[in-house]
C-alpha cells in the first residue's frame, strides 16, 4: 500500500469532479464541472496535465472511448478514481473539513 | 475564424493528446453555441485559445514526462526546419521593407569595403609569390653604415659585379644566384621607337625563379659571359603580342635596344614580369653593361642580388651566414669602408614595412566600419525584436523550442548578410574597378616611403609593384567575403535570438499589448551598450582618419622649394651608342632653344632629376687643396646637373650670386652651384661664392668655383628635409639620361605634342617618356599619405552615420518608453526644460562613456599609424579634443528629435499611453 500522497488543490477539484461525473467523467465533462461549480476558466489542457499527473501516480486511471459524431468523428478520453485516488481524496477531503470544523460560518462570512 | 483558432490549439498540444483534447474543445464549443449563442461561443474560443497556449509549456512537459521514450516532434529536427525557417524569415523581411533595405545597404556598404580592401591586401602581403621554391628565395643585400644610409636611404644597397663575384666563391648556402636590375630601355627598329621597362640580369636569373620560356629558349651560360659571342634578349608575353602580333617567328629576330641589335632568343610566359615586377625585356648583364663587369667597376654599385637557398639550409641560417659573408667581401676589397651584408626572404622583402602596415591598418579601420554597421543592425534588430515580442512568444507556446527560436533569428541574420554580402561583391568589384582609374603608375606606389626622416632609395625595400590590374575578386578574396558574411550574420542575430529565446512567454502574453517594462528596461540597457560600443569605434576611427588629413594638410602644405604649377616634365634619354657627348650636348642645347621657341611656353631647362620623385645621384665632396679623405668618410651630398634656365623653369630662388649661364661650357672653368642647406652646413657663417669644392661624379675631381646659392629644393620626397645639394652645369659635364622642364601656358597635351615634334624633328627614333606635369609628380609623392586620408576619412564619416543612427534610435525608444513618466512629471508641473534634462541625461552618459573608452583605445591605438604621419604627433591633442566634440555635437543632433518629442508631449495624452 505506499503513503498515500498530498493532493494539490486542483488535483482535488479534478478528484471530486470524477466522483460527482462517475461513467461520464471525461476532459470536456471534467472541466465543465470546474468551470461550473469552482468558478475557474480553466484550458482543457490543464485538466489533462493534471489527469496525466494523477495516472502516473496511481490515483487514475484512463481509457479510450468511440468516436462520437458531434465530435467530429473524434474519440473521448474517459477517467476513472482508483481506491488510491480515492484514499488521498478521502484524506484531503477529511483535512479539510478537520481545519474548517466549527469555523464554517466565519469562514463564509470572509 | 474557428478553424485557425482550432488549428492554433492542436499545434499547441502534444501530438498523442490532440485527438481529445481538440474533441472536447469541438464540443463545448457547439454547447456554448447552443446556450449562448455563436457570439458567446466565439468569444470562449479565444478565451480558450489564450489559456490553452498559456498552459501549453506545460502540457508539453507532463506528456513528456509520462512517457519518455517518444520521440521529440518532427518539427524539431535539425533539418527538416531549416528550409521552413528561411521561408519564415523572407516572409518577416519581406513584411519590414524598409528594415531590410536599411539592414542590407549598411551591410553591402560595410562588407564590399571590406573586400576592396582585403583584395588589395591579398594581392600586396598574402597571395604566393608566383616562383618555383619561392619559399626558398632570399634577397641578399650589401649594408651601408649608419652613417651612408642617412644619405643613400637606406641600410640595404645594392652590389657591384666584382663583389657579387666575390660573393660567389664565398658562399655556401645558396645553390642559385642572380644578379638583377631595372632599366629603361629604347626598342627600335621594327616599327615605332619605344622606350619600354627592361631587366639586366645574370644569366641563371629564369632558371632560379622557375621560368621557363613559353617560345623559344633561356639564356646560356656563354650568353652570361662577358666575352659572349652574340647579344640576347628574351621578351614578355606581353610585349610579343603587342608588338610581334604574336608571331611564333618572333624568335630569331633582331631588335635594337639601345641603338644596339639584340637576336630575340625566348618569349617568357605571361604575367612574368621579372622582380621588379614591370619589365618586358631581359637582356644578360654581360651584353647591356660589360663594363660593369670588369675589377674597375668594383664601386659601381647598382644589382640587387637574389639567391635559393640549398634544401637543407633554414631561412635562419642563411640570415646568420650573410653578415660572415659580408665581412669576409670586405676583406677582400680593403680600399673602401667595411659595409657588411644582409639577407632577408624574397617574401618578406615584398612590399615595404610602411606600406604593409598602412595595408593593415586600413583592413583594421574597415574591419570596425563592419563591426559598427553590425552593432547597429544589432540594435534595430532588439528595437524590431520589442515588437516581436508578442509573435515570438506565440511560436514558444505552441510548440518553438528555444532552438527553434534562435534558429529562427539566425536565419533572418543569415539572409541579410547573404544579400549584404551580394551588395558588397558588387560594391567592392566597383571600388577596384574605380581604383584602377584613380591609381597612380604602378612605380610610384612602392618609391615614396612615408616616415618622416626615414628616406630610402626608390624601391630599395619594397618589391612587388602592384598596378591596380592585379588586384581583382579572386577566389581567395571571394572565400574572406562570404567569412565575413557569416561572422556578421552571427554578429547581427546574436542578441536579438539570445532575447528571443531567453523570453518568458507566460509573462509576455499575460502582458498584454505593452511591451512588457521590466524586460524592456532590461534590452535598453543593452542597447545602451551596444551605443556605447558604437561610439567608442567611431571615435577610434575618427581619431586615426583625423591625424591622416592633418598629415595630408602638413604634407600638402610643405615647400617642395619648385613651383609646379603650370610645368611639364618629359624624360628625353639619349642612347650611348649614336650619342657621344660632344654631340649628345649639342642636341640637348639645341632642344632647349627650340622648345623656347614654341609659342606659349615662356621658358625650358633641363636636368637629371625631378623634384619629390627621389632616385637622384648622391656622391662625396671635398674642398681642394684639401685632398679627398677618401674611405668612406667623405662629405656626401645630392648631385644634380642642370642647364642654365632649369632654375627659373622650376621656380628655384637664387640667394646669393648667380645660376649657370651660356658662357659655362666645355673648355671654360668649371662651376658649381650650391643649395643653402649645403652653404649652412659647408660654410657656416660665410659665404660659398667664390670658393672651390671638388665633387666625386662627373668629372669635378679636379674641383670647380661655387657661383651661387640657391633655395632648397626637395627632391627625395615631400617628408624628407631637403639635404645638401650640388647643381653641376649640364653643358661642362654631359650626362645622356635628362628630363625637360617646360613652363608654358599651354595646356599639357598641346605643349607635350609640339615638345614631341621638336624632338623627332631632331631625332626621329628618340621616344619620349614619363610624361608628367610637375603637379602630376607632387601629387604622386603625396598619393599614400592622400588615399589614406581619404580612405579613412570616408570609413570614419560611415562610422559617424552608422552612430548617429544608433543613438537616434535608442533615444527615440527611450522616449516612448518613459512616456508616462514624462507625461506625469508634466502633469506634476516639470518644465519642458526639465524633460529636456532628463533625456539628454541619458544620452550624455552614453556618450561621455563612449568617448572616454574610445579616446583610451585611440591613445592605445594610434602608435601603429605613427609612421604613416607626417607633422602629427599619435597623440595630437587638438586632434582628440576635435574628435571629443565633433562626436559630442553629432550625439546632441541625433537626440535632438526624440528630445523635442519628449518636451512637447501633451500631459494628458502620455499618462493615457500608461
Amino acid at each position: 500500500m505506499g503513503v498515500v500522497p498530498i493532493l494539490g488543490e486542483f488535483e482535488q477539484l479534478v478528484l471530486i469532479a470524477l466522483v460527482r461525473l462517475g461513467d461520464t467523467a471525461y476532459g470536456a465533462t471534467i472541466r465543465r464541472e470546474i468551470v461550473a461549480r469552482a468558478g475557474r476558466p480553466v484550458a482543457i489542457s490543464a485538466v489533462y496535465t493534471t489527469l496525466e499527473r494523477l495516472e502516473q501516480k496511481g490515483l487514475v486511471r484512463s481509457w479510450i472511448g468511440e468516436p462520437t459524431p458531434q465530435r467530429g468523428g473524434r474519440r473521448r478520453k474517459h477517467f476513472e478514481l482508483l481506491p488510491a485516488g480515492a484514499r488521498a481524496l478521502k484524506l484531503a477531503y477529511e483535512a479539510f473539513t478537520g481545519m474548517t470544523a466549527g469555523v464554517e460560518h466565519r469562514l463564509k462570512a470572509l | 475564424m474557428r478553424r485557425i483558432v482550432l488549428f492554433l490549439i492542436t499545434r499547441a498540444t502534444p501530438p498523442s493528446e490532440r485527438e481529445w483534447v481538440v474533441g472536447d474543445t469541438l464540443e463545448e464549443f457547439d454547447r456554448v453555441e447552443r446556450s449562448a449563442g455563436a457570439g458567446a461561443a466565439r468569444r470562449w474560443l479565444l478565451g480558450e485559445l489564450w489559456r490553452v497556449l498559456l498552459h501549453a509549456p506545460r502540457h508539453r512537459r507532463a506528456v513528456r514526462r509520462a512517457s519518455p521514450g517518444l520521440p521529440r516532434p518532427r518539427g524539431d529536427g535539425a533539418m527538416s526546419g531549416l528550409g521552413r525557417d528561411f521561408r519564415y524569415a523572407l516572409r518577416v523581411l519581406g513584411r519590414a521593407p524598409g528594415f531590410t533595405a536599411m539592414a542590407v545597404l549598411t551591410l553591402a556598404l560595410g562588407i564590399g569595403a571590406n573586400t576592396a580592401i582585403f583584395a588589395v591586401v591579398h594581392a600586396v602581403l598574402l597571395k604566393p609569390l608566383p616562383f618555383a621554391d619561392a619559399d626558398r628565395l632570399m634577397l641578399v643585400h650589401l649594408r651601408v653604415s649608419e652613417r651612408e644610409a642617412a644619405r643613400a636611404g637606406a641600410r640595404e644597397v645594392v652590389w657591384s659585379y666584382p663583389k657579387y663575384r666575390t660573393f660567389l666563391e664565398l658562399q655556401q648556402v645558396f645553390d642559385e644566384t642572380a644578379l638583377f636590375a631595372g632599366r629603361d630601355l629604347d626598342l627600335t627598329g621594327d616599327g615605332e621607337p619605344e622606350r619600354v621597362r627592361g631587366e639586366v640580369v645574370t644569366d641563371r636569373y629564369p632558371v632560379l625563379l622557375g621560368i621557363t620560356p613559353s617560345l623559344g629558349r633561356s639564356f646560356t651560360p656563354d650568353e652570361g659571359r662577358r666575352e659572349a659571342s652574340q647579344a640576347v634578349a628574351l621578351i614578355g608575353d606581353g610585349l610579343w603580342r603587342r608588338r610581334f602580333g604574336a608571331d611564333p617567328g618572333t624568335v630569331g629576330r633582331i631588335i635594337q635596344l639601345n641603338a644596339a641589335p639584340y637576336t630575340i632568343v625566348g618569349v617568357l610566359p605571361r604575367g612574368f614580369r621579372g622582380l621588379n615586377g614591370d619589365a618586358d625585356v631581359w637582356v644578360p648583364l654581360a651584353a647591356l653593361e660589360p663594363s660593369e663587369m670588369t675589377d674597375e667597376a668594383r664601386f659601381s654599385h647598382s644589382y640587387r642580388l637574389v639567391a635559393r637557398r640549398k634544401p637543407h639550409v633554414t631561412e635562419q641560417e642563411a640570415i646568420t651566414a650573410a653578415p660572415v659573408l659580408g665581412e669576409q667581401i670586405d676583406r677582400a676589397f680593403p680600399d673602401a669602408e667595411p659595409w657588411g651584408a644582409t639577407a632577408a626572404s624574397l617574401d618578406a622583402s615584398r612590399v615595404d614595412a610602411d606600406l604593409r602596415r598602412a595595408s593593415l591598418i586600413l583592413l583594421g579601420a574597415v574591419g570596425f566600419v563592419l563591426l559598427i554597421a553590425c552593432v547597429n543592425l544589432t540594435n534595430l534588430a532588439l528595437a524590431k525584436a520589442v515588437a516581436r515580442r508578442r509573435d515570438v512568444a506565440v511560436r514558444m507556446a505552441i510548440g518553438a523550442s528555444r532552438g527553434r527560436i534562435v534558429r529562427q533569428f539566425l536565419a533572418e541574420g543569415v539572409l541579410l548578410a547573404f544579400f549584404g554580402a551580394l551588395g558588397g561583391a558588387v560594391i567592392a568589384s566597383g571600388l577596384l574597378n574605380s581604383a584602377a582609374v584613380l591609381l597612380p603608375a604602378s612605380d610610384v606606389f612602392f618609391r615614396t616611403p612615408m616616415a618622416p626622416g626615414v628616406p630610402r632609395i626608390a624601391g630599395a625595400a619594397g618589391l612587388t609593384r602592384i598596378g591596380a590590374s592585379m588586384i581583382d575578386l579572386d577566389a581567395a578574396t571571394l572565400l574572406f567575403t562570404g567569412g565575413i558574411a557569416c561572422v556578421t550574420a552571427i554578429l547581427v542575430s546574436l542578441a536579438p535570438a539570445w532575447q528571443g529565446s531567453a523570453l518568458r512567454p507566460i509573462e509576455v502574453l499575460k502582458a498584454g499589448t505593452g511591451s512588457g517594462s521590466a524586460a524592456g528596461l532590461d534590452m535598453l540597457g543593452l542597447r545602451g551598450a551596444l551605443v556605447i560600443a558604437q561610439i567608442a569605434l567611431a571615435v577610434l576611427l575618427l581619431t586615426g582618419a583625423a591625424l591622416m588629413v592633418k598629415s595630408a594638410a602638413r604634407l600638402q602644405a610643405t615647400a617642395i622649394g619648385v613651383r609646379p604649377e603650370r610645368v611639364v616634365t618629359v624624360r628625353v634619354d639619349l642612347p650611348r651608342a649614336t650619342y657621344t657627348a660632344e654631340r649628345g650636348t649639342a642636341f640637348q642645347s639645341q632642344l632647349t632653344e627650340r622648345v623656347r621657341a614654341i609659342s606659349g611656353a615662356d621658358s625650358a631647362g633641363l636636368g637629371n632629376c625631378p623634384p619629390v620623385s627621389g632616385g637622384c645621384n648622391s656622391t662625396s665632396i671635398w674642398f681642394p687643396p684639401a685632398a679627398r679623405s677618401g674611405g668612406g668618410r667623405d662629405r656626401l651630398v645630392g648631385v644634380h646637373w642642370a642647364s642654365p634656365e632649369y632654375f627659373a623653369t622650376l621656380g628655384i630662388h637664387v640667394r646669393d650670386g648667380r645660376t649657370f649661364s651660356e658662357r659655362d661650357r666645355t673648355g671654360q672653368p668649371k662651376v658649381a652651384v650650391v643649395n643653402e642647406a649645403a652653404a649652412r652646413r659647408f660654410w657656416p657663417g660665410d659665404s660659398p661664392v667664390g670658393k672651390r669644392i671638388a665633387v666625386g661624379q662627373g668629372g669635378f675631381h679636379d674641383g670647380a668655383e661655387v657661383v651661387g646659392v640657391v633655395s632648397d629644393v626637395r627632391f627625395r620626397t615631400i617628408e624628407t628635409a631637403p639635404e645638401p645639394d650640388v647643381f653641376l652645369p649640364l653643358a661642362q659635364s654631359y650626362q645622356p639620361r635628362v628630363r625637360l622642364f617646360v613652363r608654358s601656358r599651354l595646356d599639357t597635351e598641346a605643349l607635350v605634342t609640339a615638345i614631341a615634334r621638336e624632338i623627332h624633328a631632331l631625332d626621329p627614333n628618340l621616344p619620349l617618356s614619363e610624361i608628367k606635369t610637375m603637379e602630376e609628380r607632387v601629387g604622386d609623392a603625396m598619393w599614400r599619405t592622400r588615399i589614406g586620408a581619404w580612405l579613412l576619412s570616408a570609413f570614419a564619416a560611415l562610422a559617424l552615420l552608422l552612430t548617429a543612427v544608433g543613438i537616434f534610435a535608442v533615444m527615440t525608444q527611450t522616449v516612448s518608453q518613459r512616456t508616462p513618466e514624462i507625461g506625469l512629471r508634466m502633469a506634476l508641473g516639470a518644465q519642458p526644460r526639465d524633460v529636456l534634462r532628463l533625456v539628454l541625461r541619458r544620452a550624455a552618459v552614453l556618450t561621455t562613456i563612449g568617448l572616454a573608452a574610445g579616446t583610451a583605445a585611440a591613445l592605445a591605438l594610434t602608435r601603429f599609424v605613427a609612421s604613416l604621419l607626417y607633422g602629427v604627433q599619435p597623440h595630437d591633442p587638438a586632434t582628440f579634443a576635435a574628435v571629443a566634440l565633433l562626436l559630442t555635437i553629432v550625439a546632441l543632433a541625433a537626440c535632438y528629435l526624440p528630445a523635442r518629442r519628449a518636451t512637447r508631449l501633451d500631459a494628458v495624452v502620455a499618462l493615457r499611453a500608461e
